[in-house]
């Protein structure tokens, strides 16, 4: 007997990430005996990532995809999963930089978990079998339900973290029940094998089917659950609202990128066989979700309330382009996730870089006058908000129009109709933020007032601030030296790199979409 | 020598998922609701153990113990973020758990 080779290549970018957040650790703890400044440790994380970015691109370049043991594979596709989330992992860092220091001491922890949660997000994409699909989870989730939490001196932040850790272990149960079904109808927890057997007639059977429907279901409200797609959505807009903001915008695109990454590689892989049943729940889930997001969104005065439910209206696209199952819609959903880097995440370094000390959130208020104050920031917000509502020549337009033409490529058109009237629906909230910024003037205190006297009891604290602005109106008549607080160089990076990117992506996407749709057909065939 | 047939671990598997399921929805202490969701997870590894005996492999006994070490990493974070709530709150009636709404 003989033991197997391993190609660890295969996993080549996810070990150097969880070598640096060992190393992070290490040296946040070191760091108090040996006198090395913490301000080192962010750096130390970007520099994992950009290695591990590189090896990502160098096991692309030569062509062979990797396998590790049928269980993980680095292959064109599941490397450029990667590399959007460790695109998203280095701008989440650079967020962090600006709050971390303000909400706790344990900058290690952050920046350790921070990678750890990365490192299971890029496995996310690689799964090869549902075991690897099911502790990537895991290891994503149980780190990201830590640095939900993480400001401890704030209430919100731990509810936030409770409500999202009992939603997200009750969704991790009903994801295994599906693998165990997926199981009993297949004899195989691996995607491809599983494919193999319901293509010859497996699962045919009436307690075969009775497995594979009901565990295809399951598998649905687990992905379902992490994606934010509408009805498991509940915790979406706590969760973000009471995280720290650069938890937020991390979260809010990296966990849709791994959970995309392995629902589509599953779903289209491993299940083609119940195909025409998942893309019917899927078309009606993704209409759900797409309204239920937008309807809700409109009626939010905390800015990163809106923005949460936005992202559930954007989960709602992108599983558009997985309905027709097609390599056209996965590439396209991919360019869609790619896209949504630039363009959410920096939206959320612009409420990082506009909170208050300690309030943790921005009322849709604060906006006003943004642009006399901070014009630079306040275009980058413009450009973030044309893209997120859809609108050309920015990089959101792109990314919906494939989304859209893959579902119409395979007849459907009223699914497209639903998501353009959908988009229409959400350029109001979007050109809203816009209108306040530049068509309000800052001293126009009402407007401030107005959306906190509105609030929730959920804005309690926001509320106040808000309350006393009114009362004395001499102190809202400097906002912006408590706009200026948070801000530092390493955000400006992050907002000018987002913009950037949603701007230059937008105007030359095609060496992209040729990248992509080259990695998807590779894997997933014509 | 008779066997117990798969199916009966199946359907029992089933019935205490279902059990913990509707644990999780109905009851109000965070902490009955983390016990039902082990709960779950157990369930799941009747079910696979079951399975794993009836198609003579092995696979399935050992996705059981990676889900035994996941529940015991998930209690791990649940518990200390249920103790980082109630340093807060002094609660974990989850019907008072409203500071975020809307």
């Amino acid at each position: 007997m003989t033991i197997p080779a391993i190609d660890m290549l295969a996993i080549l970018p996810q070990t150097i990430v969880i070598v640096t957040a060992l190393l992070v650790l290490l040296v946040d703890a070191a760091a108090g005996q040996a006198r090395i400044d913490r301000q080192v440790l962010p750096w130390l994380s970007l520099l994992g990532l950009a290695a591990a970015a590189a090896a990502a691109v160098w096991l692309s370049l030569s062509g062979q995809p990797h396998y590790f043991q049928e269980m993980a594979v680095a292959d064109g596709y599941s490397l450029t999963v990667m590399l959007v989330i460790l695109l998203t992992a280095g701008l989440g860092v650079l967020l962090a930089q600006a709050t971390v220091p303000h909400i706790s001491h344990q900058a290690g922890a952050y920046y350790g978990l921070l990678l750890l949660s990365a490192a299971g997000m890029m496995f996310m994409g690689a799964a090869l079998d549902l075991l690897v699909v099911f502790l990537a989870l895991e290891i994503l989730s149980l780190a990201l339900y830590v640095l939900v939490g993480f400001n401890r001196a704030e209430a919100r932040s731990a509810e936030a973290s409770l409500k999202y850790f009992l939603l997200g272990a009750f969704s991790s149960g009903f994801f295994l029940y599906g693998i165990a079904l997926v199981y009993g109808a297949t004899a195989s927890t691996n995607l491809e094998a599983i494919g193999a057997a319901l293509a010859q007639g497996t699962g045919a059977s009436a307690s075969q089917s009775l497995y594979l429907y009901a565990g295809v279901a399951m598998l649905l409200i687990g992905f379902g659950f992490k994606i934010a797609m509408a009805p498991f959505h509940m915790w979406t807009p706590d969760a973000y609202q009471g995280a720290p903001t650069p938890v937020t915008g991390f979260m809010s695109v990296a966990t849709k990128a791994a959970a995309f990454g392995a629902f589509m590689r599953v779903f289209v892989i491993a299940l083609p066989a119940a195909q025409p049943q998942w893309s019917w729940a899927l078309a009606i889930l993704a209409t759900l979700t797409m309204t239920l997001g937008n309807l809700a969104a409109l009626r939010q005065s905390s800015l990163k309330r809106m923005l949460a439910y936005s992202s559930i209206a954007h989960a709602g696209y992108a599983l558009v382009g997985l309905v027709p199952g097609t390599s056209q819609g996965v590439s396209a959903v991919l360019f869609y996730l790619f896209s949504y880097v630039f363009m959410n995440l920096g939206a959320f370094a612009v409420v990082t870089a506009l909170e208050r000390l300690g309030e943790n959130d921005v009322l849709n208020g604060n906006f006003a006058g943004l642009a006399d104050r901070r014009p630079a920031l306040a275009a980058a917000m413009a450009i973030f908000m044309f893209s997120l509502a859809g609108i050309p020549p920015f990089v959101g337009f792109f990314a919906k129009f494939f989304v859209f033409s893959a579902a119409m490529a395979e007849g459907w058109g009223w699914l497209v109709l639903v998501g353009v009237l959908n988009s229409v629906l959400s350029a109001f909230y979007y050109l809203s933020v816009t209108v306040q910024m530049y068509f309000r003037k800052a001293d126009e205190t009402p407007a401030v007032a107005e959306a906190a006297g509105k609030s929730k009891p959920g804005l309690r604290r926001a509320e106040g601030k808000g309350k006393k602005g009114a009362a004395a109106p001499a102190a809202a008549a400097q906002p912006a030296e408590t706009a200026l607080a948070l801000s530092t160089r390493s955000l400006s990076v992050a907002v000018f790199i987002a913009a950037l990117g949603t701007v230059a992506v937008g105007l030359w996407p095609a060496p992209w979409t040729q990248w992509i749709s080259q990695a998807v057909t590779a894997v997933f065939g014509g | 020598m008779s066997q117990v047939p798969t199916e009966y671990y199946l359907i029992l598997s089933a019935i205490i998922f279902v059990i913990g399921a509707l644990g999780v929805l109905m009851r109000r202490n965070a902490l009955i609701i983390f016990m039902c969701v082990e709960m779950m997870l157990n369930a799941v590894n009747l079910s696979l153990i079951a399975l794993a005996r009836e198609f003579g492999q092995l696979t399935g006994q050992i996705v059981v113990f990676f889900v035994m070490a996941v529940a015991a990493a998930e209690v791990a974070v649940g518990l200390a973020i249920l103790i980082a709530y109630v340093r807060h709150r002094d609660t974990i009636d989850i019907d008072e758990i409203n500071l975020l709404r809307g």
